[in-house]
């Protein structure tokens, strides 16, 4: 590795040979001494731990002649003369030249590589590269930023430490975890990168959803997940298509290349262990209101002319009964029996520790060893990792085994072969259920607030084992039940390796050839026993298995060359790729149940219960592809690319499509004589395209199985018309940059604006007239624009002997818009839930649709729209019994569930051989809808809704009250916000109502007018609804505004604290006296939140994911920015790490 | 800067040690007491629904005394008797009343006794029973179809808009008159089919149940009506569950009117079942035929808890 400070040193050789001359000249000193060859020896240590540092690259300066160090850190090299000079270098060192003069003996200390500009990233194709020459951005994270923190999914790691990338989890352990770079660019794709490791490609869908049993969704969390973290060396991430355009087809997203540890040249055996122990302690909970008992009146003693309470019905409305804790009496669920056997009333307490007393203490434990060692004929490394994991929700688990091995060894003289071999299996014996319906934390909260749900936890009734579940009321399901016995398993095995040869021909001219592999198995198993009230017919059962593999073949040949002020190298390469995908599922159909119960077989499915299904695809994709890197004097770099792919899921006439790339690189300050405070100033740009295909079977009909008509076998063309003339989509990418680094790289600054154009989306299932005969169509139109800016700073105010501080910012912004869909249609959708949509319209000055992508849409009050009545702005309210805000006819823009930016911030301050790690994670801007607070709301059960009311202070129904809404309109007539005046208690300020056949003081009103506007548009009073005469006063029980879905939509908006750790590692004396190399020990701590804008009913904005597809199949099993019970309480977990060296 | 980020860590962890002991509240509710009991035959099981109580006395009313917090006691005689019961603790001493009416025949219990002089007076009560049930004209009452499994608190008032009908009153005398206030509506809860077949529609005042084939309908009290008690007989009813368009219920109590009268529920079928009578709250099954086609036989039946007006 050459470095910056070289050019000034290196004088043109001829000057020192001059000088050389000179000296000899001078000093007399007989010309055959000065030119004897001088044995030099040495060793070469790390300056932070003084460790031998093996595989140092040492050459002679200006020749080929070098050599590397052994397991000690020496060396011994001949150099020609005093006038040499050595160079030193390492990866992750900086590299040191020294002259010879008249030593012997050198002995170095390297220092490592402070987060500079001129690290080696990875690059497409596997290829290192100086990080100057390159004309785009590029994301690395090491290893040990990886692992500092154990996370169960590698994605979760990267949050927080990559300008431009978006992670989200959709749940607790084992969830899927969504990377988005640079913004949702595909309308119909999940939008994940490539994942890339060693070369091979990684399958890894974000559609792992799976359903057997009547809403019973899981989420069996994406392939991804197996890796281990631990594994890792580094990863870089190509954000744009100038990164990763020779990764074809699926770069468009971004390529997240991840190498694996390996064993380093001339190291000595290594035997490492790390241990690690995670326990999420549950911390904060649903806001629901945890003070009313269930009913649809909120009945005091005085209301019913004292004494006992009606009796309270658990299937009630949860939240508006009788105030709990008041010292009431009433008869309520499982009320214990006197001497006669008739039931007692008792006294309505509070219970609210329910949610604390259901869910557990999560508990995380990973154990991994690996071995590595170099020796004459061969490099290995083998590990051996182990999880283990007990969830938050009784019941579920999820364990982990992973074994991965690699080595390379130098067949003959150069020709190197290498490989790695990967082992995981992935397994639980049940997959905690997500959205409604089987959901264990949907029926904790949904448990009655006068109930304490420890009553529920023995979920046999006595003597009915396996056939009665205890129930607080017809309506419920028992949480207890759902956790244990509703069993979501599965298990996955996968596999996963290459095979590499490189041939150095010459000094100049490489091949190198590989073979790459991945493939899963992965089968899931549902059982559902009697129990389930949507599974009433003796439980349900379902076993499916897939399967994935894809096998890449490819082939490069390099040649470089170093001219004297001109650097060259070219490649040029193949790529041949097949794929294939199948799944088979047996079970129940939904609701139809078993033969018998408790059997759980096929088998034990009757012949009209069954649903089966199978499915297989295959893909293969043909590339050559071709890359060439010029370097001018060290300042100036130029990388052009060109690939061009067959596809077989395109038609035969389209399946060729070529793009290309360049980039370019200028170095200022080596060009230039710059002030010495700039030790770098880079200025970059890009431009790039990417093809991309589309799935199988997207081009011609098939045939389907309908089921059995009587005796006949039924088989059915779907009703969307396919695209036989699909072309493939293209998107174009521009990127320019700017890299600045000062006071000795002390100062890192990093700038990168990108716009990028993807054109000829593959929309499917566009809805169509149902008089054409077919009820959609996929069509291959449209344009999307995408354009950000990414800044990374980096500045190390402090380094001093024993200390040192980096901190390291990153902010990213993208703005995704529709240009162009296809002619005759202007909007797509992707959700409708919660009264509101997420439309993605065209972007059209004249109608003001701004074209984002991720709109969502929602209804307002409709109001009075004549400007000469006195009720001008008033809210329309409905007649009666309907005495509620009336919506607008159209949804109106309301928000959009993209931030407006992200920033990340790293801190890593050590004290000798203590280290504070801290990673941050704000997200600013955006919006979600919650389903969860919306259900529980109309139910009266949350404490948002009840702080939500007006309390009329004291005001009863009268003139009084009407003036005083009228003095208030800002708030209470002409604002958006929905809120009822009145309460379920006098407390509240709830007015008399008499809906119970007795008076009740829980009667709350919305305020506005009835009537309606006539043909010329004058509005026509019927009634005022302003709290004054004819107000209709309704229970509190029906105060939310169901027609509107702007009461469940809250701002996104958070920082959490990502990571911390605190670390120690052991002085080397002390590591020496115990006969280790080395240790380290950590207390870490994830995920914390610290801060929401808008999270006062406690639903995790990062989790505004709905495990659903969107409208028409498009895109992800996700909704975006929606969310229906994904409430897994937030945890603070607490790990614990030892790490040992042998 | 970092120090503030530190701090917010070491509150939010404290939160969480702290978040298991911040629930408690300091103030104790003042003492109070309510008697609840139940009576098989002459044995009453009394229970304190007490709050903030350290002590309790019970006087039964017949002399005898207890100091349990829920004693069972055993009258010698049957009759009616006033129980008292003191409660001391937290704030004081309280005490809460109760009359009971121990081994009284359902005569009485409907009737109030030969010494209640304005007989006693009953009407359908809001807060619905878990017995309580709009049913099938079959057997066993099934619910019927779209019907809840269990009313809500006001159920015929929040979903049918017909909150009147808990208003109207029904007055039973020992002597066997029988008397009936419709209020202010001047109308009585009743079967749309009833009032259709009858009226044509004329009558038909509040039809805000339609859709369960109930209404109220124009009704005017009889003066000096009636009505007869019979404690056990097997009461055949026309009803489209039936064989033959019949169906027999064994050994049943029933209340039957004079004239046009009716208890509850105005349909072709006026006579009820009386399934189950206490000194406060009785409940009966009032048949409905709310099919056209297969008139008169009962397709439903109403079981309601109807309550004293005290």
């Amino acid at each position: 590795m050459s470095n910056k400070a070289n050019s000034k040193l290196t004088s043109p050789v001829g000057m020192a040979y001059i000088f050389l001359i000179f000296c000899c000249w001078l000093t007399s000193v007989p010309a055959a001494l000065a030119q004897s060859p001088i044995k030099i020896t040495g060793k070469i240590i790390s300056e932070a731990d003084s460790e031998p540092l093996p595989g140092v690259t040492i050459v002679i300066k200006g020749s080929q002649a070098g050599t590397v160090t052994d397991i000690n850190g020496a060396y011994s090299i001949e150099a020609p003369n005093q006038n040499s000079i050595l160079v030193f270098s390492f990866i992750g060192f900086d590299s040191k030249e020294i002259p010879v003069g008249n030593q012997t003996i050198i002995n170095a200390a390297l220092t490592e590589t402070s987060t500079g500009l001129d690290e080696v990233v990875v690059t497409a194709l596997g290829i290192e590269r100086q990080e100057r020459s390159l004309g785009y951005s590029v994301g690395k994270v090491k290893g040990e930023d990886l692992t500092r923190v154990a996370q169960e999914n590698v994605l979760n790691s990267l949050a927080g430490k990559v300008a431009g990338a978006t992670i989200n989890s959709t749940g607790g352990t084992g969830s899927s975890v969504s990377m988005i770079i640079r913004g949702a660019t595909s309308l119909n794709t999940d939008n994940q990168p490539l994942f890339v490791v060693d070369g091979i490609p990684m399958s890894n869908s974000l559609n792992n959803m799976g359903q057997f049993g009547a809403d019973n969704i899981v989420d069996y969390g994406n392939a991804i997940s197996d890796l281990n973290p631990d594994d890792i060396e580094s990863i870089s991430v190509l954000k744009g298509p100038s990164a990763a355009a020779l990764y074809g087809t699926r770069a468009g997203n971004g390529v997240v290349l991840i190498t694996t540890k390996k064993a380093k040249k001339n190291q000595k055996m290594q035997i490492n262990l790390v241990s690690n122990t995670v326990l999420d302690i549950p911390f904060k909970f649903l806001n629901v209101q945890k003070s009313f008992a269930s009913g649809y009146f909120s009945f005091r003693p005085e209301d019913v002319g004292g004494g006992v309470l009606p009796p309270v019905n658990a299937g009630d409305a949860a939240g508006s009964g009788p105030e709990l804790d008041r010292g009431y009496f009433a008869q309520q669920w499982n009320a214990p029996l006197d001497a006669n056997g008739q039931p007692i009333p008792t006294e309505l307490v509070s219970n609210p520790n329910n949610i604390q007393d259901f869910v557990n203490t999560g508990i995380t434990t990973t154990n991994g060893i690996s071995a590595s060692n170099s020796t004459e004929a061969l490099d290995y490394r083998i590990n051996l990792t182990n999880m283990t994991h007990q969830g938050v929700i009784p019941g579920s688990d999820l364990f982990k085994n992973n074994f991965s091995t690699s080595a390379s060894t130098r067949l003959i003289k150069n020709v190197t072969l290498s490989s790695s071999i990967n082992y995981n299996r992935t397994w639980s014996n049940n997959r905690p259920s997500s959205n409604r319906g089987t959901n264990p934390l949907q029926w904790a909260y949904s448990n009655p607030q006068e109930i304490n749900i420890n009553q529920l936890a023995e979920y046999w009734v006595p003597g009915q084992e396996g056939l009665q579940v205890v129930r607080v009321s017809p309506n419920h399901e028992n949480p207890y039940f759902l956790a244990h016995e509703v069993k979501n398993g599965f298990e996955r095995n996968r596999i996963y390796g290459n095979i590499i040869a490189e041939w150095e021909i010459s000094k100049s001219f490489k091949v190198r050839g590989r073979y790459v592999l991945d493939q899963y198995d992965e089968r899931r198993e549902t059982k559902i026993p009697l129990g389930y009230t949507k599974e009433p017919n003796n439980g349900a059962y379902g076993l499916g298995n897939n399967t994935a593999s894809e096998r890449n073949i490819d082939v490069l040949a390099t040649y470089s060359k170093v001219w004297d002020k001109l650097n060259f190298s070219m490649s040029v390469g193949g790529n041949s790729l097949y794929a294939k995908n199948t799944s088979i599922s047996n079970s129940s159909k939904s609701g139809a149940g078993l033969i018998v119960p408790n059997v759980f077989s096929v088998s034990n499915i009757a012949n009209a219960s069954l649903d089966y299904q199978s499915y297989w695809s295959q893909r293969g994709i043909y590339s050559i592809y071709s890359m060439a890197n010029i370097g001018w004097k060290d300042w100036l770099y130029l990388d052009l690319t060109a690939r061009n792919d067959w596809s077989s899921t395109l038609p035969t006439e389209n399946s060729s499509y070529f793009y290309p790339s360049a980039s370019l690189s200028l170095i200022l300050n080596e060009a230039f004589s710059l002030t010495e405070k700039i030790t770098q100033l880079k200025l970059r740009g890009g431009y790039a395209q990417v093809g991309n295909d589309t799935r199988p079977y997207n081009l011609y009909p098939t045939y389907n199985n309908y089921g059995q008509w009587g005796s006949a076998i039924r088989l059915g063309k779907s009703g969307t018309i396919l695209a036989p003339n699909l072309n493939p989509e293209k998107a174009t990418s521009y990127e320019v940059g700017a890299d600045l680094g000062l006071f000795e790289s002390r100062v890192r600054l990093e700038g990168t604006y990108y716009f990028m154009q993807n054109r000829n989306q593959i929309l499917p299932n566009i809805p169509l007239a149902p008089s054409s005969g077919f009820t959609n169509i996929n069509i291959n139109a449209g344009l999307l624009e995408s354009q950000g800016v990414e800044i990374v700073l980096g500045i190390t105010p402090i380094k001093t002997a024993n200390w040192n501080w980096d901190l390291n910012m990153n902010f990213s912004r993208n703005r995704t818009r529709i240009i162009e869909l296809q002619d005759g249609v202007d909007v797509i959708e992707f959700w409708s839930d919660n009264k509101s949509y997420s439309y993605g319209y065209v972007a059209n000055e004249q109608t003001g649709e701004d074209g984002l992508v991720g709109n969502i849409y929602s209804f307002q009050k409709a109001r009075v729209t004549d400007r000469n009545s006195p009720y001008y702005g008033y809210p329309l309210i409905g007649q009666g019994l309907d005495a509620e805000w009336l919506p607008q006819a159209k949804p109106v823009k309301v928000g959009n569930y993209n931030p407006d930016f992200l920033m990340g911030l790293q801190s890593s301050l050590s004290y000798k051989n203590f280290v504070l790690n801290m990673t941050f994670d704000w997200r600013s801007g955006g919006q979600y809808m919650s389903q969860t607070f919306r259900y529980f709301s109309e139910s009266a059960s949350t404490q948002s809704w009840l702080d939500n009311l007006v309390n009329p202070n004291g005001l009863v129904p009268g003139d009084e009250l009407r003036d005083w809404v009228i003095a208030n309109a800002d708030q209470l007539l002409l604002s958006e916000e929905l809120r009822p005046i009145g309460g379920p208690t006098p407390a509240y300020g709830g007015f008399p109502e008499g809906f119970s056949g007795t008076t009740v003081y829980d009667g709350t009103f919305a305020p506005g007018v009835v009537g309606y506007h006539d043909e010329e548009g004058n509005f026509v009073l019927t009634q005022e609804n302003l709290g004054g005469e004819g107000t209709v006063f309704l229970p509190y029980v029906v105060s939310f505004p169901w027609d509107f879905g702007t009461p469940a939509m809250f701002d996104a908006d958070f920082i959490k604290l990502r990571e911390i750790s605190l670390g120690y590692r052991l002085p080397r004396a002390a590591a020496e006296k115990l006969g280790i190399q080395g240790a380290t020990f950590s207390v870490y701590s994830r995920n914390i939140m610290l801060w929401t804008k808008d999270s006062g009913f406690g639903i995790d904005p990062e989790r505004a994911f709905q495990a659903e597809a969107s409208k028409g199949n498009r895109g992800t099993q996700f909704k975006q920015g929606i969310e229906r019970y994904n409430v897994d309480p937030w945890v603070i977990p607490v790990g614990f790490k030892l790490d040992v060296s042998f | 800067m970092k120090k503030n980020l530190l701090i917010t860590l070491l509150l939010v962890m404290a939160n969480l040690f702290l978040f298991s002991c911040s629930e408690e509240d300091g103030e104790p509710l003042p003492t109070s007491a309510i008697i609840h009991f139940s009576i098989a035959q002459k044995q009453v099981a009394f229970t304190a629904l007490a709050i903030n109580a350290k002590t309790y006395l019970w006087d039964f009313g017949d002399g005898q005394t207890s100091t349990e917090a829920n004693p069972v006691h055993i009258y010698t005689d049957g009759g009616y008797y006033t129980v008292t019961l003191s409660v001391t603790g937290g704030t004081g001493t309280v005490t809460a009343e109760s009359d009971l009416a121990v081994a009284v025949t359902p005569y009485v219990l409907l009737t109030g006794g030969a010494t209640a002089e304005n007989g006693k007076t009953w009407k359908l009560t809001a807060a619905h029973t878990k017995n309580d049930r709009l049913a099938n004209s079959d057997l066993t009452f099934t619910i019927a179809k779209g019907a809840p499994a269990e009313l809500p608190t006001g159920a015929f008032d929040l979903f049918l808009g017909m909150g009147e009908v808990y208003q109207d009153t029904y007055t039973f005398h020992y002597d066997g008159g029988y008397g009936h206030d419709v209020k202010a509506d001047k109308a009585a809860f009743s079967g749309l089919v009833y009032q259709m077949v009858t009226t044509g529609g004329a009558g038909i005042v509040n039809s805000g149940g339609k859709d369960f084939g109930l209404c109220t309908g124009k009704f005017t009290p009889e003066a000096g009506a009636t009505f007869t008690y019979v404690e056990k007989e097997d009461f055949v009813v026309p009803t489209v569950y039936g064989p033959g368009g019949k169906l027999t219920y064994p050994g049943v109590s029933t209340l039957n009117f004079s004239g046009k009268e009716f208890l509850g529920f105005i349909d072709f079928q006026r006579k009820v079942i009386l399934q189950d009578i206490s000194d406060k709250t009785m409940r009966v099954v009032m048949f409905m035929a709310a099919s056209p086609d297969h008139l008169p036989l009962n397709t439903h039946a109403l079981v309601l808890t109807f309550s004293v007006v005290e």
